[in-house]
């Protein structure tokens, strides 16, 4: 028998798909228009190559390996910020889902 | 028998062994029915669920190919997988997380399954998806991974154990615990396989680091004997299109769409998408350009490098580390190639007996449907070891392995529409998807020329465009149709 307050894998997931609506959430309206002028943004420079001209050295790294780094970083931080805030509002409609579903 | 080739051979049976041993835990685990066999009933918890992205997006080629074209082609490598990591967040929250829900409603098991449902339409969708894309365009990429890890194991015994026995044991291992398992045997293999990557990468960089004096005295080596790694070898025009397509298209390869299905939580999805980036920033950082760097500084001369590009990490690890402990760092090399191929294999498999099978209700029971996928798993195997060593030098493996990518991103545009645009019809996707594959197989096959662009690029456009038209040209979806799709508060459609 399942311990009182522990639900199913298929419960659990339920929860889960009921409180993702089909339309955007919120944090995602807000988060799409950033992520994309910032992907427009390495677009353009990779675009360019990531060009710096000869011999340039950023922290004794080369420009151009530098740069890349510094995207894959900054990509990294953006996601993790990104996925703090949407699980959190997602965790949120499952809150107030169950509260509705008790009265 | 040489020491080196009897530690290579010690340490291949030793990880054989943790692979069927994990097939066999899985076979125990196991539920009834075809939805727990591809994919363990969405049973999957996030730490799982973040180790089988990460070693399921990143193959051997992320260890071998990537430094060997950062040796040839400089930071290509590295620009060509930004768009990845940098889309990996849209694609698994915004877009996977209704992927995810439309397949707790709905049981579903392939990407064609989720079509097929949407847009009320099974034969086209199932043959282009299923059929084409999933099955056809991909089997041969279980060929290339097989035979990627071969090489790295009769690489590092140096050539003195044989191609052929190595790779029908590979084959042989895979089929053993993939049939047993299914999706978990794939799932929990690929949290080992992440594991073991990572070590190999981070190490393999600290060592290299240390040896050299610093990360500058590293740098400063490569750059001064070759000077060439911070140009490019691909046009400008090249990166801007790929980057485009990559940039929504990583979670539409199909291998990483079903564990979509597979997720149990909330915090599965937000490790899909944390795993895979950080797997992304790891490989760019550390694999694609520090031991691009290291291959560039000890081997500066092509004419001359002990072998070729994909294979000088092998050789600077055998030569720094001795042939026990570079065998044990690259068993990280074959378990990449491992979990990408594990998780096609399962892939392909369900494709064609959800999908074309599945057209036809056969079979019937579900003790017959699982003892069908069971061989399908061995007949799979079979066709793509037997097909991939024929083909291994006719080009006809490296045509077909050219629509695998470009097949899997004609997903992202019809996905999109599928989720957000509601007129998207019918007659919109099988227009699309017709004139998107045959446009993407005459630019292959040089009749469309690509302009500069990455390959697939054009008949993703034509995909989109047509879709659009097509569906604004005729009539809107039925009410019913719809709301049978994109069902509310858990009332499942069975």
């Amino acid at each position: 028998m399942r311990a009182e307050g522990k639900m199913s894998v298929e419960e659990e997931r339920m929860k889960v798909a009921n409180a993702i609506p089909w339309g955007l959430l919120k944090t995602e309206r807000i988060f799409l228009p950033i992520w994309i002028v910032m992907f427009v943004i390495h677009l353009i420079r990779l675009q360019t190559g990531f060009e710096y001209g000869e011999g340039k050295w950023i922290l004794g790294i080369p420009a151009p390996i530098f740069e890349a780094w510094t995207w894959g970083i900054i990509f990294l931080i953006v996601t993790i910020v990104a996925c703090t805030f949407w699980i959190r509002e997602v965790r949120e409609r499952m809150r107030k889902a169950e509260r509705e579903g008790r009265k | 028998m040489s020491g080196t080739s009897m530690s290579v051979l010690g340490i291949l049976l030793g990880y054989i062994a943790i692979c069927i041993f994990i097939g066999w835990y899985a076979y125990r685990r196991r539920a009834p029915g075809l939805y727990d066999f591809y994919v363990a009933s969405g049973s999957m918890g996030p730490i799982i669920m973040a180790g089988t992205i990460a070693a399921t997006g990143y193959s051997a080629y992320a260890v071998l190919g990537g430094p060997g074209w950062f040796y040839n082609g400089g930071t290509s490598p590295a620009m060509s997988e930004l768009p990845y990591i940098a889309g990996n967040v849209l694609v698994c929250l915004v877009v996977g997380s209704r992927i995810f829900k439309a397949g707790v409603y709905h049981k579903f098991i392939t990407p064609a399954d989720f079509f097929a449902k949407r847009f009320g339409e099974k034969w086209i969708t199932r043959f282009v998806v299923g059929l084409v894309i999933c099955f056809l365009a991909s089997i041969f990429y279980v060929s290339a991974q097989l035979i990627g890890s071969t090489y790295v194991v009769t690489g590092l015994s140096g050539g003195e154990l044989d191609f052929l026995p190595i790779v029908i044991v590979m084959a042989i291992t895979l089929v053993v615990y993939v049939a047993l398992g299914g999706f978990r045997a794939v799932a929990y293999t690929d949290f080992i396989q992440a594991i073991m990557m990572t070590i190999m990468i981070v190490g393999f960089a600290i060592v290299a680091y240390r040896e050299f004096g610093g990360v500058h005295q590293l740098w400063a080596t490569a750059i001064e004997r070759r000077p060439s790694i911070t140009t490019l070898d691909t046009g400008h025009l090249w990166f801007l299109s790929k980057g485009m397509v990559c940039f929504l298209g990583a979670m539409m390869f199909p291998h990483l769409w079903i564990r979509l299905y597979a997720n149990r939580s909330l915090e599965g999805l937000r490790s899909m998408a944390i795993g895979g980036c950080v797997a992304g920033v790891l490989v760019v950082i550390l694999s694609y350009t520090t031991i691009g760097a290291v291959i560039s500084a000890t081997f500066p001369d092509a004419a001359t490098a002990p072998g070729p590009a994909d294979q000088l990490p092998v050789f600077w690890a055998l030569g720094r580390f001795g042939p026990i402990l570079g065998a044990v760092l690259f068993t990280g090399a074959m378990a990449a190639a491992f979990s990408t191929a594990d998780s096609i294999l399962l892939m392909v498999s369900s494709s064609f007996s959800r999908d074309i099978f599945g057209l036809f209700n056969w079979p019937k029971t579900e003790k017959n449907q699982m003892a069908v996928a069971r061989f399908l798993i061995v007949a799979i195997i079979g066709v793509s070891l037997i097909g991939g060593l024929f083909a291994k030098g006719t080009g006809l493996m490296k045509m077909v392995l050219s629509f695998t990518y470009p097949g899997y991103y004609m997903l992202m545009p019809i996905t999109l529409f599928a989720l957000f645009w509601r007129r998207a019809n019918r007659y919109g996707i099988m227009a699309g998807l017709v004139t998107g594959t045959i446009t993407t197989l005459l630019v292959i096959a040089k009749v469309i020329p690509t302009y500069g662009t990455y390959s697939g690029f054009i008949g993703i456009a034509v995909c989109a465009v047509v879709f659009v038209v097509v569906t604004l040209l005729t009539p809107a979806p039925s009410k019913q149709q719809l709301s049978e799709f994109f069902v509310e508060q858990g009332k499942v459609v069975e």
